[in-house]
């Protein structure tokens, strides 16, 4: 009795997780087992035969590549920055509260509206960038354009649209410790930078960890600016994994791809999630 | 040597005074109590001598120099926080050698000097615990042991027994007084518990709405209050204090220095202090006219409550405390009559302060 309880109770979220989490993704692992299927050619199973396709494909490996840059220049750098700027915000500053909501902004903006307000300051010539750069004598260039800078104008973006939101966990944690841990470590001889490293730093370790998670699915998630600024060009330099799945998708109608750079995709978030969660966990102090 | 001085230390937040013009002396391996309910400003005080906090006027003193403007971690003292404040994190032996780690003391310094507090205050087994892992006895020890390791000539405490319980609290203060003596520290102590500031201090200093109130030994604040205040803050139960008014004049019979004493003119509207223990009921019935009304054993002594006789039922006054050796049992409304000598009895005046007899 008490069984069929439990079990009514947790139906509906159970219903949800399994309709648009479990199912699809059993079903994307099958599809990516399939040859698309055309209307003289019907769908049949060919193993791992689009995996293999996908390995010989030097696009994947190119955006591969980017998905990982991406990831690389975005995680540390937004962790870093929304660290410093919670710390700041933390203190006893004049006009915090406005400094805060400054800090928070690009956080509730679309990633859409970010990226049209960034496009503006990388167009070439009348853009801000430029306007800025001409004033030192510099010359125009065209940032999106550019297959060497248009990865990089992507991750300043993301981590200035990233960094607030982390700060709002950052601030959340630092404001549970106790300021007499601070005087403490003051009357003991402990500079600012010395307290920071040896007891505001270590305490902060699992917001720490959930920001780095958070941060590192987002690199992967995030993909909205692309079809504002780049769409994944010039050449694929911009392009990111989930973009080129999409493309795949619905560009290409190439469903069996798509499914396969997705269970792809699944994999690795599944592995670095592992990782994070066995490793980092048992270094972490918790209260 | 190590004498802190206070010169006219005030503190305003705003508005409100934490502290005005507080000024005292703490003498080299002394141990001294700032003592007073809460919200008095004792921490306030103890924060500003810490240099925790900036004291709006007025001078901190360290041997006779001027330590106000100096950092807390140049003036030679150690405190230990109400909450102890421990980093969650570290275990206790990294907690108690924080601040040589952070002036990088060598390994064997640390190790030598971890050895002997740890010893010193009965934490050697439990070095490796984190905080979380410990009770709050033990918490405690960590928080003291950090404090003495520095070896510090001054130690500050901001009520470091509150949040033990009672029997605990009682063998921590035997411990703390042999272990200030032992390292000849100059302790500051703050609490609100007027037992610990009799059973720990060579000095207590009282305190009201910011202000001292009386600074003396033990003995003085409890045999010769200087005021009202002092008198009902000090003691379980409190001093009696009980007003010259028509009801009392009422209730004294018998010919004694007491009739005499209140029916004098200049002290209408003064008050008698009477601790609890030197009241005896007469024999003969004469004294002051009471009836009993309330009693409370504590083993050693019961605390008979009693209320002056000729007092009218409607508006009761505050009743009077009577100490009693054993266990007496006295029925309510028993009329009896009390008296005490003179040498144990206060007269403080309208405005609350001490006058003498």
């Amino acid at each position: 009795m008490m069984g069929i309880y439990a079990w009514l109770l947790l139906l509906p979220a159970s219903v949800l997780l399994v309709t648009f989490t479990h199912y699809p993704t059993v079903a994307t692992f099958i599809h990516s087992l399939f040859s698309n299927g055309t209307v003289i050619r019907p769908s049949r199973f060919v193993g791992l035969d689009n995996y293999r396709a996908v390995m010989h494909d030097p696009v994947f490996w190119k955006v591969m590549e980017n998905t990982v840059l991406f990831a690389l220049g975005t995680v540390p750098a937004s962790i870093a920055l929304a660290l410093l700027m919670a710390v700041w915000v933390n203190r006893r500053i004049p006009g915090r509260a406005f400094v805060r909501l400054s800090y928070f902004t690009p956080t509730i903006l679309p990633m859409i509206a970010v990226a049209n307000i960034w496009l503006f300051f990388y167009t070439p010539d009348i853009g801000l960038l430029d306007q800025i750069s001409a004033l030192f004598g510099g010359h125009g260039h065209n940032w999106l354009g550019d297959s060497r800078t248009v990865l990089w104008c992507l991750i300043v973006m993301t981590i200035w649209k990233e960094a607030g939101f982390f700060m709002i966990f950052y601030l959340a944690a630092l404001q549970t410790h106790s300021p007499e841990l601070e005087e403490a470590a003051r009357l003991e001889g402990a500079s600012r930078g010395a307290f920071f490293w040896r007891v505001t730093f270590p305490l902060l370790m699992p917001t720490t960890l959930f920001v780095f998670i958070n941060a590192t699915l987002n690199s992967f998630k995030l993909v909205d600016h692309l079809f504002i600024l780049t769409k994944g060009g010039p050449d694929n330099a911009s392009n990111l994994l989930l973009y080129y799945i999409y493309e795949n998708a619905f560009s290409f109608f190439d469903t069996a791809s798509a499914a396969t750079l997705t269970v792809i995709l699944l994999a690795m978030l599944a592995a670095m999630a592992i990782v994070q969660f066995t490793v980092l966990d048992k270094r972490i102090h918790y209260r | 040597m190590a004498q802190v001085e206070a010169r006219s230390l005030t503190k305003r937040f705003g508005e409100t005074t934490a502290a005005r013009e507080v000024s005292f002396v703490a003498r080299s391996g002394s141990f001294v109590v700032l003592l007073g309910p809460s919200g008095c400003g004792k921490s306030t005080i103890l924060r500003m001598i810490a240099g925790l906090e900036k004291p709006t006027s007025g001078r901190v003193f360290i041997d006779g120099s001027d330590v106000t403007d100096l950092d807390p971690s140049r003036r030679r003292i150690s405190m230990v926080f109400q909450s102890y404040a421990l980093f969650p994190h570290l275990n206790a032996a990294d907690n108690i050698l924080f601040g040589l780690k952070v002036r990088h003391a060598s390994k064997t310094e640390q190790r030598r000097r971890l050895k002997r507090v740890a010893e010193m205050v009965g934490l050697s087994h439990l070095l490796d615990r984190k905080p979380a892992q410990l009770s709050g006895g033990q918490r405690q020890r960590v928080a003291l042991a950090r404090a003495i390791v520095a070896e510090h000539p001054i130690c500050l405490m901001d009520e470091p027994l509150s949040n033990l319980d009672a029997k605990l609290r009682h063998e921590m203060r035997l411990e703390l007084r042999a272990l200030q003596k032992r390292l000849e520290m100059t302790v500051l102590y703050v609490t609100h518990d007027q037992t610990e500031a009799m059973s720990m201090a060579d000095q207590v200093i009282l305190l009201n709405h910011g202000q001292v109130v009386q600074a003396g030994s033990p003995e003085t604040l409890y045999q010769r209050p200087a005021t009202t205040f002092a008198a009902d803050f000090i003691g379980t139960p409190p001093m009696n204090l009980i007003i010259i008014n028509e009801t009392i004049r009422h209730s004294v019979s018998g010919n004694s220095y007491l009739t005499n004493l209140i029916n004098e003119k200049k002290y209408d509207g003064c008050t008698l202090g009477i601790r609890p223990e030197h009241m005896h009921i007469s024999e003969s019935g004469d004294g002051l006219q009471v009836k009993v009304n309330s009693e409370d054993y504590h083993g050693s002594d019961t605390i008979v409550g009693v209320l002056p006789a000729a007092a009218p039922d409607s508006r009761a006054p505050a009743e009077i405390k009577v100490r009693v050796p054993g266990r007496v049992r006295l029925p309510r409304g028993r009329e009896l009559g009390l008296f005490w000598e003179k040498e144990h009895m206060q007269v403080f005046g309208p405005d609350g302060h001490s006058i003498p007899v």
